[in-house]
């Protein structure tokens, strides 16, 4: 009952609705690159610079080494959800213990939590991105660790408060009462009642790693391996003059991908709130 | 981001009719117009000083190559010219040298330039930094009197090899008095430097430019032409462009802006694009092979990387046609010793397919037969296109690839310290005289780890050794030419290191600069004769 | 009364300052061990380059550079020489630029000062005004033309949105330069040249700032609606005071404080922003030294740069912290 309850409140946020419908799109998109784009999308498949348009092969046109740029396009939304999805994971993973022990040990615990997230936050945090991923190297799993990094202390403090107002609950000291173990009261009791907001706050978790990975692949930093939506854009710039549909288009569609994030997460906040809705 | 500086190192002879791929500048013959201020670019950024003893790379060498002077310059023709030293002439057994220096040369603070300067900078700057590698024979300089100096070497030297040194990048005369008892790479004169050439150090505003003024008390009376010579240093390639349309620079060496932004700016008529006066400084991507790797043991996998490749697509599609294939080791405008006639490796898949067959390595069950690391160096924004463009070739003859385009310190460690890659793609740059620059990639002597562009790939054999051995003391002009013609079929042929393209640089100039681009290698030229038509 | 009340005020503010001040010393130590950790761990050193750079193929010569570049001692004692000297503001020496670290940062500072500034400006003042209107006229036209808006600008990533202007205001239409901070050659003294360092503000601004313009807009917007709900508001407007006086000096005052509290977080991101910025349109600041700096391995001026930018967020925070003491006083922040 109450699931269904919760998905009338989402579905009641027209905003909402379309960000998840379109969203769902972008997935679908990323899931299905394969079958319609087979073969290695960065490889030169025809003249340079085609506008989109040109040529109906190329709906999108080609890149300044020709290379097909929906095919691009359409695979690059993988490796932008993908990143986005395993970067919120990390991030979650630490937010979520680092903010799970401060709030219920409490005392010097805490305090060692909170200075230390107060230092990952005084560290610009882009800077601090560049210069992970220089160090390890710009692969996949170097840019995702490195966002996780500087991602997780929104989500320990949110944690953290949860924590805070849950450990004192009947519920928790009668489990004490019955000899649980501690990890085991956090892990079990608190943990799920403490998650839903956690949630909501990953998914604009991850429309920051996205906005994340597009700046550093923008930078000249991604993974060469991958046609990512910020290399696109990176790559484009010296061709602003002649061929700016190269930086509009994957900008665009890093855009309504962030937007539909928002826009869900919105939604789930929402949902979860209703006596704050009618904001 | 931008080039980052780059490394020219040496210099040689220039080679005889050259041809100027590309547009000729138009210049205007007539009476030179005196007086004015000329701003400059060129297609990176500002140098960590004004000078630095070692080289540093393009940057500082484009702004001291203006304030110090060489003893002698290669001309357009091939033939030297003597600049502060008046001649020089072997001894019979070409063990020593005897170099006439000029008279009546003052330095921009007034004190007379000597023989004991000349004797300080080669045994000091040049033999510690500035050409240690070619120097590797130096026994010693000295002066016999205020006009002459003596320089001697352990073995025979060519006359071709030492006048290149003459003209060596940064092998500029320094004043003893400014550097004698310091650490030159420290001396804080190398941020206002004081030399003899046309132009004299003004002032250096950080982020912006270098302001040169003229040299009053120049010894080639009558030069400089104009009044004052600024450096502006632009981080962005549309700025400079910018810049240059609405008149601010006026001219722009080295790729000042892309080249696209070629094409439209010459389009207007108001430019002129050459690629006159890189003749000694030309620039090549190379595809190097991990002779490590044991897949790379025989010569035939090593052709069978560059039949896989079409040179004249990466030329066309990445440098927009500004390069050419190479062919050899050896770069093509260099006439002097540059021959055709070695093992050409055209794009040809199914050659590659069938050379590898051959070698012992098919196709397995999922059509792969190995694979490699291919290591893009990430310091040029084309060597990673050109990466994904060969790991695409490569795949297409069943080799797979993983690419990697790390930046510039880390490509320097890996690739020259590490040794941690099968294919590399670098770049190399090399002046005509081929002893040392081009030769310690191919020597065992050239495998010294932790410094960077020499031999990394690890190819040695006793032939090309002793072929090297003997070229570097060879007197005899004709026998020389003969063996570096022999030592480039044997590269070609065994192909440790590929030549993928020569890159043809450009200098961009508004049509009323004129006397430009008359040297071979016209960024390190003093620029003391340029002049602006109104 | 109210001195008294002024006096207590201050005091609070000067224990709070005090205990930030204190706190500040581990949190700027923790940032330098780390930075510091993390440039060591970076494969290719300082030394690789300028060996590159230098064509240093003697190894007498590259132990020579070494002992130059004091890279002879082992990391811990390089730490520790590197703290001794922050202690007595010494920053190091920057050999890619050959001078003080310090001096490397302070000709690039006030570029990315007055890029922060503006933008912060831009975002606060557009930001606020326009979450304001939409609270004011809530589900009307204008509410939903700024939360479309905000929606846009949260959205769209800055670099773009900078290349994007670019293509439109300079390529196309020609009204705004491509980049870069001066036209070169100089505009002429005084007033010109300012007036030409401000055209060249304002695409860079608005990239930079209107993200988070839209941030400020949506919290504002909510503060405001929140607000207005509150029992002494209400009570305000049933003594009879009147809508506007209202609206600006009870709620609005109030609604800041969530706004004010974003401002001082955001410090560090809006530094972190700036060097994407200054890539895209060529400004000479900070960020440009920074990117080139991690790039070339030049851990003097990266440590400078991180550290002082901890700095201005450390400071930022008991800014924020004090006016936001001032704005609810009912508050004492511990």
């Amino acid at each position: 009952m109450e699931r269904f309850a919760f998905l009338g409140r989402f579905a009641r946020n027209r905003g909402a609705l379309v960000g998840a419908i379109l969203l769902l799109g972008v997935a679908l998109m990323a899931l299905l690159a394969p079958l319609f784009y087979p073969t290695d999308p960065l490889r030169i498949v025809a003249q340079p610079e085609l506008w989109p348009g040109d040529d109906t092969a190329y709906p999108l046109g080609t890149d300044s080494l020709g290379r097909d740029m929906l095919a691009m396009l359409v695979h690059g939304a993988r490796a932008t959800l993908l990143i986005g999805l395993f970067a919120s994971a990390v991030a979650t993973v630490i937010g979520v213990g680092v903010g799970a022990i401060a709030g219920y040990f409490g005392g010097w615990v805490d305090e060692i939590s909170m200075r230390t997230s107060e230092l990952f936050q005084t560290i610009p945090n882009l800077i601090f991105v560049l210069t992970i991923v220089v160090i390890l190297g710009s692969t996949l799993h170097n840019i995702v660790i490195a966002i996780g990094i500087v991602s997780w202390t929104p989500i320990a403090r949110l944690t953290r408060a949860e924590f805070l107002a849950l450990r004192d609950r009947e519920f928790v000291q009668a489990c004490r009462s019955m000899g649980m173990g501690d990890f085991g009261i956090i892990l079990r009791e608190i943990l799920p009642n403490a998650l839903p907001p956690v949630i909501v706050l990953s998914s604009l978790v991850v429309a920051g790693a996205i906005l994340f990975e597009s700046a550093v692949s923008f930078l000249g930093l991604g993974d060469p391996n991958v046609a990512s939506w910020g290399r696109l854009v990176g790559d484009g710039r010296e061709l602003i003059r002649s061929s700016w549909y190269i930086c509009a288009i994957p900008g665009v569609a890093i855009m309504v991908t962030v937007l539909c994030l928002n826009l869900v997460g919105d939604g789930l906040n929402d949902a979860l709130n209703p006596k704050l809705r009618d904001r | 981001m931008t080039k980052v500086t780059r490394r020219t190192f040496g210099a040689g002879a220039v080679a005889t009719g050259l041809v100027g791929i590309g547009l000729q500048p138009s210049m205007a013959q007539g009476t030179p117009k005196r007086g004015g201020t000329l701003v400059a670019t060129w297609g990176g950024g500002e140098p960590q000083a004004c000078y630095v003893p070692a080289g540093g790379g393009s940057s500082p060498t484009f702004s001291s190559s203006k304030i110090f002077e060489r003893l002698a310059r290669r001309d357009m023709d091939g033939s030297f010219k003597g600049v502060l030293a008046e001649s020089w002439t072997p001894a019979a057994d070409f063990k020593s040298y005897t170099v006439k220096i000029r008279k009546g040369v003052k330095f921009h603070d007034g004190k007379d330039m000597t023989a004991d300067d000349v004797v300080y900078s080669i045994s000091e700057i040049w033999k510690k930094y500035a050409a240690a590698s070619a120097l590797s024979d130096f026994a010693s300089a000295e002066a016999p009197d205020a006009e002459t100096v003596l320089v001697k070497f352990n073995n025979p030297t060519p006359e071709f090899f030492f006048a290149s040194l003459l003209c060596g990048n940064v092998s500029y005369i320094v004043p003893k008095h400014v550097y004698a008892g310091s650490d030159p790479v420290t001396n804080p004169a190398n941020n206002a430097p004081i030399g003899t050439g046309p132009w004299k150090f003004k002032e250096w505003v950080r982020g912006s430019n270098i302001e040169f003024a003229k040299n009053e008390t120049y010894w080639q009376t009558g030069l400089p032409y104009m009044d004052r010579l600024i450096i502006r240093y632009v981080r962005d390639p549309s700025g400079r462009a910018a810049a240059m349309e609405s008149g601010e620079i006026q001219i722009g060496v080295f790729n000042p802006v892309s080249p696209p932004d070629i094409k439209r700016l010459t389009a207007t008529g108001k430019f002129v694009a050459t690629s006159k006066g890189y003749e000694e400084s030309v620039w090549s991507t190379t595809l190097e092979c991990n002779m490590r790797n044991p897949v790379f043991a025989k010569a035939e996998v090593r052709q069978a990387m560059f039949f896989a490749v079409d040179r004249n697509l990466i030329a066309k599609t990445v440098f927009y046609g500004y390069a050419r294939p190479g062919t050899s080791p050896i770069y093509s405008p260099n006439t002097a010793f540059f021959t055709k006639d070695t093992f050409s490796t055209q794009f040809d898949p199914k050659k590659a397919a069938a050379l590898l067959d051959a070698a012992g390595f098919p196709k397995k069950a999922d059509g792969k037969r190995f694979s490699l690391n291919l290591l893009a160096a990430g310091w040029f924004p084309e060597n990673g296109k050109i990466g994904s463009y060969i790991k695409q070739a490569l795949e297409d003859v069943g080799i797979a690839v993983n690419l990697t385009v790390p930046d510039r310190p880390s490509s320097l460690k890996l690739i020259y310290t590490d040794y941690a890659y099968d294919l590399a793609i670098s770049n190399t740059s090399n002046p005509s005289e081929p002893v040392p620059s081009t030769t310690q990639y191919y020597t065992s002597d050239g495998i010294r780890k932790g410094v960077p562009f020499c031999n990394a790939t690890g190819f040695h054999t006793d032939e090309v050794d002793a072929l090297v051995a003997k070229i570097k003391v060879e007197t005899d002009p004709a026998k020389r030419k003969d063996m570096v013609v022999e030592f480039q079929k044997i590269i070609c042929i065994a192909e440790p290191i590929l030549p993928l393209v020569e890159l043809e640089s450009i200098t961009l100039a508004s049509t009323k600069v004129q006397n430009h681009s008359n040297d071979p290698n016209y960024l390190a030229a003093s620029w003391g004769d340029i002049w602006l038509a109104s | 009364m109210s001195a008294a009340r002024g006096s207590s005020r201050g005091r609070a503010a000067a224990r709070l300052l005090r205990r930030r001040l204190i706190q500040a010393v581990p949190l700027l130590l923790g940032v330098v061990v780390i930075n510091f950790v993390l440039i060591q761990l970076a494969p290719g050193s300082f030394l690789d380059l300028m060996t590159a750079e230098n064509q240093v193929s003697d190894p007498a010569t590259i132990e020579l550079l070494r002992k130059t570049y004091g890279l002879e001692d082992p990391v811990w004692m390089q730490l520790l020489k590197y703290i001794w000297a922050l202690l007595h503001l010494n920053f190091g020496f920057s050999y890619r630029q050959n001078m003080p670290v310090m001096q490397a940062i302070w000709i690039n500072l006030p570029a990315t000062l007055l890029l922060m500034v503006s933008s912060i400006v831009l975002a606060f003042a557009v930001g606020v005004a326009a979450g304001v209107v939409a609270s004011v006229k809530v589900r009307t036209f204008w509410d939903t033309l700024v939360s479309i808006a905000a929606m846009f600008f949260f959205a769209a990533p800055s670099f773009w949105l900078g290349i994007m202007m670019i293509v439109l205001f300079a390529v196309k239409l020609g009204w705004m330069p491509v980049g870069g901070m001066e036209t070169i050659g100089g505009a002429g003294g005084g007033i010109a040249s300012v007036l030409d360092i401000l055209h060249h503000l304002i695409m860079p601004t608005l990239a930079l700032g209107l993200f988070y313009a839209a941030t400020y807009a949506r919290v504002m917007r909510s503060s405001m609606l929140e607000v207005a709900q509150a029992d002494f508001v209400r009570t305000a407007r049933a003594k009879g005071l009147s809508r506007t006086k209202v609206t600006l000096s009870h709620v609005l005052r109030n609604a800041l404080l969530p706004v004010v509290t974003i401002l001082g977080v955001q410090m560090g991101t809006v530094l972190a922003g700036s060097v994407v910025i200054e890539s895209v349109f060529s400004w000479p600041g900070v960020g440009s030294l920074l990117f080139d700096s991690v790039s070339s391995r030049n851990y003097p001026v990266v440590l400078g740069i991180m550290v002082l930018g901890s700095l201005v967020v450390i400071a930022a925070n008991i800014a924020v912290d004090l006016v936001y003491m001032w704005l609810d006083p009912r508050i004492e922040i511990r």
